[in-house]
């Protein structure tokens, strides 16, 4: 009717203007991203060109920074692995039993998330190095101040130990979500334990295994902190990096390898949101 | 199909939980073999409880007692006792197919795979999923899960079925087709089972015997037609279907009864008794004009009419009369009791 | 309701190696807090109790403790500032750019510290002034931790609740300042509390990207941390450690209090 015009008028205003406070709230966060790391990463990311585009694939074309990357990915599945097992059995025991000072442990085992990755490097010197714990007992055993910090067993045990409060916390959240009734269901059909481990658990935790893996995997590639203060004879690619700018300047080199490096992490990581939702950032 | 038929004996079973709260009471129950026994009542009456303990999902206290039959399952764990067990929310395997979410209890008990798939077939035959076989649950209809549901518990050939509020998850229409087929099977089937619901319709359409349940007792016990003319609680008569409590009045001489609208309806064998009990279908109203008892409220239902009749000795009466009656809100009316229609419970209301 | 569903013949093997795990987490904590209080590290407990290392490193790197807090703290409230705006917009947003957008941003989180720290440089390195303070901490910070912020909020304000009320206050004549700043942030609370906690967490214990941007002048806790592992003795580098437990922790153990407190007293 003839009264339609103006609501429709006063409509067509309303949707304009939240449109525009849209904009304006987001502006502010799309200007800072886009300064302080859009256009530096497309910069970083045109650089090896300077040098010819062949430096995009030198990862692949020179035997050292190969065998760096190389060297990074079978630590990282190695430690995603075990991570994964070690984190499951935890997390789901903490789940299941019930004692006290629970939550106090739960708590403390998801405490060194928050260690830099340097802290963590630090305890396997305590641990491993040669003035550490495990050397002064096999000295005093007679078997000579064994020291492991300083070689891939030191870097294994410190990624382990960055990796397993994460799988911790998404296996007992995982655990404290899973569907009783499945269970009971199995149990009332005759199943064995050893049948509902393959039949209700695995299943049910699955998505929760691949998100987790896949976030331990990437942080695990990532890692710089604790390889640097263990200044490893077991080169991994991030110190790799380093190395190329710090010491050799060679900009366009460390770039090529970052950009490398940064999309084997950006597609585990992509891999993780698909398959786990939300648990994937930050969880 | 063919399955073996266990009598139940439940003796002493109580339930405590460890914030000291008393889940069931010290309950006895024997269940014919072959008999369908439905455990109704509120949530929190302890029906559950008792139908996991039945289970072996929950440890009854001390001195229970439970034998299907010659067997004390009593310390059996859940695995070994050979029951069937149907969930509220059905519990299906999401990885799993039909077919093998049916033979999953056959298959982990080592029966030979032709024979696993013969029964499975056979089942899936008897619950009308053919050609559903290899769809996984998720892409199944409520109804169609409910017979998956079904099936994977028949299929180990247990001694005891046991449902939990099986249809409750269902929407009205779909409810009430389920309800009957299921009763139908259950019938066919000829197994022991005991059946939990808060719904009265489900439990009188599809069990032999009601135990009605009540803050963790077992109220009364029997047929839906006993439980219905003659209860023995007024919690028992409130619960299945409507009733009107209305308390006894003495008359001038010394007789007592109920005054309602004009119309005295003695009442002599309530000895100990304050209040009577009456349903709304046994009283008969007509339009009478200059009647105190006055249609204060009406609502259409389809087949029948729920009126609220406003009278000055008892109050307010709910009234239950047929689908054609043509009293409108406001209307004076007079009301017809037959005196043996009055319901005395064994407590007062 | 009822508990130990677990089958008992399981629970040896996962009690052992949930035992085992405990040790191997917590041991060299402890194992690093009675370092740095002892005498001399390689004759152990020996050699006597002293806090004389933690004094040297309160000498030392005691600038760094701050610098950390502060960082942290800035990096947090910077975030709120731009990323519950920002949260807001991408949640109510029905174009196609937005979506892209919220994707984008989570790439400083999928990319090694590293290469956005290599990137920062490249681009700004030039700028003297820029370059050599806290700021360029902070930016770095603050690329990287705004993802957490952003996705946490931009989740609270998808909640239906929320948008139903909007739509409640819109009909009663609320402006958008007012609709924002009275109904929305209030009822977000307790999400932009939980990114903040992670936002502050992760800014305290950031290395990778710090280690590239910071100068000797601009050191964090943690920088000064690697600084003492590599020249100092162990002992420093035990002191130093405890601090940050001593610091960081109760810190955050104080942060994650307010946030359950927010979500009690704001949550719907």
């Amino acid at each position: 009717m003839s009264g339609a015009s103006p609501v429709t008028a006063r409509a067509v205003y309303a949707g304009a203007a939240k449109a525009r406070w849209q904009l304006a709230c987001i502006a502010p966060a799309v200007a800072f991203f886009a300064a302080f790391w859009l256009l530096p990463i497309a910069r970083l990311i045109a650089l090896p060109a300077d040098k010819g585009w062949q430096t995009y694939f030198v990862v692949l074309t020179e035997a050292k920074y190969l065998t760096s990357l190389l060297n990074t990915l079978l630590l990282s599945l190695a430690v995603t692995a075990l991570t994964l097992v070690l984190g499951a059995a935890v997390g789901i025991f903490l789940a299941r039993t019930r004692f006290i000072g629970r939550r106090v442990l739960i708590s403390l085992l998801t405490l060194p998330l928050s260690f830099p990755g340097v802290i963590i490097g630090f305890f396997v010197i305590l641990l491993g190095g040669r003035q550490g714990v495990i050397a002064t007992l096999a000295d005093s055993l007679g078997l000579g101040r064994w020291t492991f910090a300083y070689g891939l067993l030191g870097l294994f045990l410190a990624y382990l130990y960055f990796s397993l409060p994460r799988a911790i916390a998404s296996y007992a959240a995982a655990a404290e979500a899973m569907d009783r009734a499945l269970e009971e269901a199995a149990r009332s059909l005759g199943a064995s334990r050893w049948h509902i481990i393959r039949d209700v658990w695995l299943p049910e935790l699955a998505p929760t295994t691949l998100a987790c893996g896949a976030i331990v995997f990437a942080t695990a590639m990532g890692a710089f902190g604790t390889a640097f203060t263990l200044a490893s004879k077991f080169e991994v690619i991030p110190i790799t990096i380093y190395n190329e700018f710090t010491n050799y300047a060679n900009f366009a080199l460390a770039a090529s390898l970052s950009i490398t490096l940064g999309l084997v992490t950006w597609a585990a990581l992509a891999l993780a949101r698909r398959l786990g939702g939300s648990a994937a950032l930050g969880a | 199909m063919e399955l073996e038929r266990t009598p139940i004996t439940i003796r002493q079973c109580a339930k405590t939980y460890p914030d000291g709260t008393r889940g069931l009471r010290p309950t006895d129950l024997d269940i014919e073999p072959g008999e369908v026994l439905a455990l109704l009542g509120p949530s929190g009456c302890g029906k559950t409880t008792l139908l996991r303990i039945v289970a072996g999902l929950e440890t009854p206290d001390a001195g229970a007692r439970i034998l299907f039959g010659d067997d004390d399952v009593t310390h059996v764990p859940v695995e070994k006792r050979g029951i069937g067990m149907v969930f509220q929310h059905y519990a299906l395997f999401p990885q799993m197919s039909v077919a093998a979410n049916i033979g999953y209890g056959l298959r982990i008990r080592g029966t030979p795979e032709p024979e696993v798939r013969r029964s499975v077939a056979e089942l899936i035959e008897l619950v009308r999923l053919k050609g559903l076989e290899h769809k996984r649950p998720a892409e199944l209809s409520g109804g169609q899960r409910q017979r998956v549901a079904l099936a994977r518990a028949i299929a180990v050939r247990p001694r005891v079925l046991l449902l939990d509020e099986p249809l409750t998850a269902l929407d009205a229409k779909l409810k009430e087709s389920l309800r009957d087929e299921l009763a139908e099977l259950l019938r066919r089937l000829h197994i022991t089972a005991i059946h939990v619901t808060h719904d009265q319709q489900e439990a009188m359409s599809i069990a032999d015997r009601l135990a009605v349940m009540q803050a963790g007792e077992v109220m009364q016990i029997g047929t839906a037609e006993d439980l219905y003319r003659a209860p023995r609680h007024s919690f028992v008569a409130s619960f299945l279907g409507r009733v009107n409590a209305l308390k006894l009045v003495t008359d001038g001489a010394g007789e007592r009864g109920i005054r309602l609208g004009g119309l005295w309806l003695p009442f002599a064998d309530g000895a100990g008794q304050d209040h009577v009990m009456l349903r709304p279908e046994d009283i008969q109203v007509k339009a009478s004009a200059g009647s105190a008892a006055r249609v204060s409220h009406r609502v259409f239902l389809g087949d029948r009419t729920h009126l609220r009749v406003t009278t000055l000795e008892v109050g307010d009466l709910l009234v239950d009369t047929t689908r054609d009656c043509p009293l409108r809100v406001g209307d004076e009316v007079a009301l017809t009791v037959e005196p043996r229609a009055l319901i005395t419970c064994g407590d007062a209301a | 309701m009822s508990t130990a569903h677990f089958p008992k013949r399981g629970a040896p093997i996962l009690l052992a190696l949930t035992l085992l795990v405990v040790i191997f987490m917590i041991g060299p904590v402890l194992l690093s807090v009675s370092a740095g209080l002892m005498q001399n590290y390689s004759t152990g407990w020996r050699s006597g109790f002293t806090l004389r290392w933690l004094g040297e490193v309160w000498e030392n790197y005691g600038s760094t403790v701050m610098a950390s807090i502060l960082i942290a703290t800035a990096t947090v409230v910077g975030n709120i500032v731009l990323g519950v705006p920002c949260a807001y917009a991408l949640a109510r947003s029905r174009q196609r750019w937005t979506a892209w957008f919220e994707e984008l941003m989570t790439l400083p989180v999928a990319v090694p510290g590293l290469a956005t720290a290599l990137a920062l440089i490249l681009a700004y390195g030039q700028l003297r002034g820029f370059r050599q303070s806290f700021l360029f901490v902070l930016v770095g910070h603050m690329v990287f931790t705004l993802p957490f912020m952003v996705r946490t909020v931009a989740a609270a304000f998808r909640r239906y609740e929320l948008i139903a009320l909007e739509e409640a206050a819109s009909t009663l004549g609320a402006s958008f300042g007012q609709r924002f700043m009275g109904v929305l942030v209030p009822a977000v609370f307790p999400a932009i509390v939980s990114g903040a906690l992670m936002v502050f967490t992760l800014s305290i214990g950031e290395f990778n990207l710090t280690w590239m941007l910071h100068t000797p002048l601009t050191r964090t806790l943690p920088v000064g941390l690697a600084d003492s592992y590599a020249s100092m003795r162990i002992e420093i580098g035990s002191a130093y450690t405890l601090i940050f437990l001593f610091v960081v922790l109760p810190l955050l153990w104080l942060l994650q209090l307010a946030a359950s407190l927010a979500e009690k007293r704001y949550g719907t």
